[in-house]
């Protein structure tokens, strides 16, 4: 996941959830079209997180189809048409327990490279 | 606001215009952002699709998460279509087989009959062949007393 990612990696459930959870903290914070959304992470994640940019969109359209976006056409200030999305109450809901399953999988994960710490 | 989330329509020409339109306007502004930040504008757009991905498998990705419950209902209708005929088939193949059963049935008790038939008829005759000869031998003996100059037997053996 971390770094300039040209394909998804080996574990893509662990991959989607987490970036499932950014697009939704993200739209928390403010509604936003895909370019936007993609440039938050980047900034959120100080510049650790590059994902392949298009790959958000499945998962937009994904959250979308499940409830948890919704989205409209609006005209940006430059005049362009572009598609903005935003969190439904379902979608709050949701982001509640993907981040506080998120924190459950980071501290497990921690856990194991604790275990196997210095010497192994 | 609901209705704003139902804003994807599900007719496909349609959908996909908006989900290139949508794709596109990423493109561009990535495109915009790396020639604003020193890239040769005849590379930005190579690049910008580079850090992307191929719009065209993403825009193949997109649709089938919008379509997905139409092509699941039109598998589910074919599946449903394909059991329902096979059901038929196998329901035809049963009464066939059970028909055939019956017929066979009936021809096997008609053989039976038959058969039966055959054995009473061939009783019937060895108990007239019997009597013919109990007669011959009934015959014989008298003859032969008749020689011996006895009496024949008047009354028939008891």
């Amino acid at each position: 996941m971390p770094g300039k990612a040209s394909q998804p990696s080996s574990n893509p459930d662990i991959l989607q959830g987490t970036l499932d959870v950014m697009i939704l903290r993200t739209l928390q914070r403010a509604e936003s079209h895909g370019y936007a959304i993609a440039r938050a992470i980047e900034r959120g994640s100080g510049g650790v997180l590059t994902i392949e940019e298009g790959s958000l969109y499945p998962a937009l359209y994904r959250l979308q189809k499940r409830g948890d976006l919704a989205s409209e056409w609006r005209t940006t200030e430059t005049g362009r048409r572009a598609r903005f999305y935003k969190l439904t109450s379902a979608g709050r809901k949701r982001l509640v327990q993907e981040v506080d399953q998120w924190e459950r999988l980071s501290a497990a994960v921690q856990r194991v490279l604790g275990a196997q710490g210095a010497g192994a | 606001m609901t209705r704003l989330f139902h804003s994807l329509r599900l007719d496909p020409a349609h959908t996909q215009r908006e989900i290139d339109e949508e794709l596109a306007f990423h493109l561009d502004q990535l495109e915009q952002e790396l020639v604003e930040s020193g890239t040769p504008p005849d590379r930005a757009a190579a690049l910008a699709r580079r850090r992307f991905g191929d719009p065209h498998r993403i825009a193949r990705q997109c649709r089938a998460i919008v379509f997905r419950e139409q092509i699941m209902t039109r598998r589910i209708h074919v599946a449903v279509t394909v059991l329902l005929a096979l059901a038929l088939v196998a329901a035809i193949g049963v009464a066939w087989s059970m028909g055939m059963e019956a017929r066979r049935s009936r021809d096997i008790a008609m053989m039976q009959a038959v058969l039966a038939r055959e054995s009473q008829m061939r009783a019937d005759q060895a108990l007239a062949e019997a009597r013919v000869q109990a007669e011959a031998a009934r015959a014989a003996q008298d003859k032969l007393r008749a020689s011996n100059g006895g009496p024949s037997e008047a009354q028939p053996s008891r």
